[in-house]
């Protein structure tokens, strides 16, 4: 009789397509939380009654995409884990495009705030604006690597799958 | 150096005689990959050309199967086996 498969077992399983929709509501979710929120809650388009349940749905995809991530990642990304030279070579692969995209990231950023400081004169930063950031970073900077390797492994081949029996 | 999994352009590619030889010794994708110490996926990928072992792996390869590295990896495709390897371990000679 086949053991009914666990939630870890699932999440290990994940096909390449549901992981990159995982990818998607995590690092997609707490960004659309935080526009939303300034965008239709602080300008009153939008009572804080009815934002409430969509900045929760949005806030639960961000932390579930990122807890189902790490659980994915965790046996290919801990220091503890025995490799080979393929696996490694992916992880490395992933580190790479990760620094790549926060570098594209850094540059956008620090561009649009040079704009916006030498048309608009200085910017004020406060902890509440400031707040929203720091969160992201320290959410989405250690999920990175992950989110990466999640995004370009690929399936297993049905014949590997079969060797894998 | 290898390429990561997935996509390497041809002129990376690896040919190989892996699965061939695996059906010939008749070992299966995971019986060899615990051989080498190395992920059940892994031969996938280099079976199919979709990664390219370093030279250790392709040497240990070479080790298990007891035969040269050249005999089993080349950067240009292998061609088919003639008559004269196919009826090797016969006393037949082929016919021309």
């Amino acid at each position: 009789m086949m053991a009914t498969p666990t939630l870890t077992d699932r999440i290990a399983t994940l096909p390449r397509r549901t992981r990159r929709l995982v990818v998607l509501a995590a690092f997609l979710g707490y960004p659309l939380l935080v526009v939303g929120y300034s965008r239709l809650v602080l300008t009153d388009q939008v009572p804080v009654t009815l934002w409430a349940p969509i900045a929760l749905a949005l806030m639960a995809l961000s932390l579930g995409g990122v807890a189902i991530l790490y659980n994915w990642a965790q046996p290919r990304t801990a220091s503890s884990a025995r490799l080979d030279e393929r696996q490694r070579a992916m992880l490395d692969r992933a580190h790479v495009i990760g620094y790549g995209v926060l570098g594209i990231v850094a540059a956008v950023l620090s561009g649009a705030l040079a704009l916006i400081a030498s048309f608009q004169g200085p910017i004020v930063v406060t902890m509440e604006g400031l707040t929203p950031f720091l969160i992201a970073l320290g959410l989405y900077l250690p999920t990175l690597p992950s989110a990466i390797l999640a995004w370009i492994e690929t399936d297993p081949a049905r014949d590997d799958l079969e060797a894998s029996r | 150096m290898a390429a990561a999994a997935g996509r390497i352009p041809d002129r990376d590619v690896v040919h190989n005689r892996l699965p061939l030889l695996r059906a010939d010794r008749g070992i299966s994708r995971s019986a060899l990959a615990d051989a080498l110490g190395i992920h059940y996926q892994t031969i996938g990928y280099i079976e199919r050309g979709e990664y390219a072992p370093s030279l250790n792996l392709a040497l240990r390869i070479a080790r298990f199967f007891d035969l040269p590295v050249e005999a089993i990896f080349a950067i240009e495709p292998f061609g088919q086996l003639g008559a004269d390897a196919l009826l090797a371990h016969r006393d037949v000679a082929p016919e021309h």
